[in-house]
């Protein structure tokens, strides 16, 4: 992955608050898309794949960029995942209250760089 | 815009986007209402419910069937999921995702088990393209003896078949006009836009 500003590794604890609830992936209340995300999304597949493919990368290690939203709402990182043979882009915000993920993004990369 | 019960959530327009059938535009586009918070941002938040209709939505528009009709057709035939894998030549996690809703089916594998639904497509047809189904060759048996007349009968040339695709052109060809007025059927109630030319076999 080429390298911008701001790469990191994302820290482990986010990486296990998040896909502890994206495993779970059905609970109503601790998964939102922005309407923005959901729209991209879903000519790709169902949501529940979103998450599977998200799963796939998001293991410790894997590196990110720290995002910072207009509203602070907890800690956001951007990364790289692959659904259908495409690389996409992944937004994630973990909320302070560590119950609810907040997608951001989830579409086709139009970059090489986060 | 209208407003639901719970204070904090309105009913918004969401577009639901078809795919077209490439995959990679957007053939159709309609608007559903979905329920919705309004976050801090002031951008609007779906969750569970509203990501269930959109995705019932996606299944209506393109013509899938739902998870739910997927595994009253397997329930109905006394399958089990690894059974009815094995009949249509799938992998058993890929079924199981079809049927739990986790993975949106091809349009191909939905045409697939909309025939055998709709009787256009025999099971023992079927089970002629699997050679090691013998554990459930006596449901099928006893199955179609339930059904009426079968449409068509199976010529063993198809035997060597081995894909679902194939076996859908293959379908196709041995089913000659039975199979291509449903597929007809099948195109025009999905795809308005959609015009089936008269094909040869």
């Amino acid at each position: 992955m080429p390298r911008s500003s701001n790469i990191c590794t994302i820290p482990e604890r986010w990486i296990l608050d998040v896909t502890t609830i994206l495993k779970r992936g059905d609970d109503i209340h601790e998964i939102e898309w922005t309407t923005r995300a959901s729209r991209e999304w879903q000519i790709f597949g169902r949501f529940a794949e979103a998450y599977a493919a998200m799963l796939k990368v998001l293991i410790p290690g894997v590196q990110g960029k720290k995002v910072t939203m207009p509203i602070d709402e907890g800690p956001t990182y951007s990364f790289f995942f692959y659904a259908k043979s495409e690389q996409m882009y992944g937004k994630i915000c973990l909320r302070y209250d560590g119950k609810i993920v907040i997608i951001y993004s989830a579409h086709k990369a139009e970059r090489d760089t986060l | 815009m209208t407003t639901s019960p719970n204070p904090d959530i309105e009913m918004i327009d969401f577009e639901v986007r078809i795919p077209s059938l490439e995959g990679d535009e957007i053939g159709q586009v309609y608007t559903i209402k979905v329920p919705a918070r309004k976050a801090a941002d002031g951008e609007y938040r779906l969750t569970g419910n509203a990501l269930e209709l959109i995705e019932r939505a996606h299944d209506r528009y393109m013509g899938l069937m739902t998870p739910q009709e997927i595994k009253k057709l397997r329930t109905n035939l006394k399958f089990t999921q690894k059974e009815m894998s094995e009949l249509i030549q799938a992998g058993e996690k890929s079924y199981t995702r079809w049927e739990n809703g986790k993975v949106r089916m091809s349009r191909l594998v939905n045409i697939i088990l909309c025939a055998m639904r709709d009787g256009y497509l025999p099971m023992t047809y079927l089970q002629t393209l699997y050679k090691d189904g013998s554990d459930w060759y006596q449901k099928v048996q006893s199955h179609e003896a339930q059904l009426s007349q079968p449409i068509i009968t199976p010529i063993s040339a198809a035997c060597i078949i081995t894909t679902p695709v194939s076996a859908a052109v293959a379908a196709l060809v041995v089913f000659k006009s039975d199979f291509l007025s449903y597929f007809r059927s099948f195109l025009k109630a999905t795809t308005a836009t959609l015009v089936c030319n008269p094909i040869s076999v």
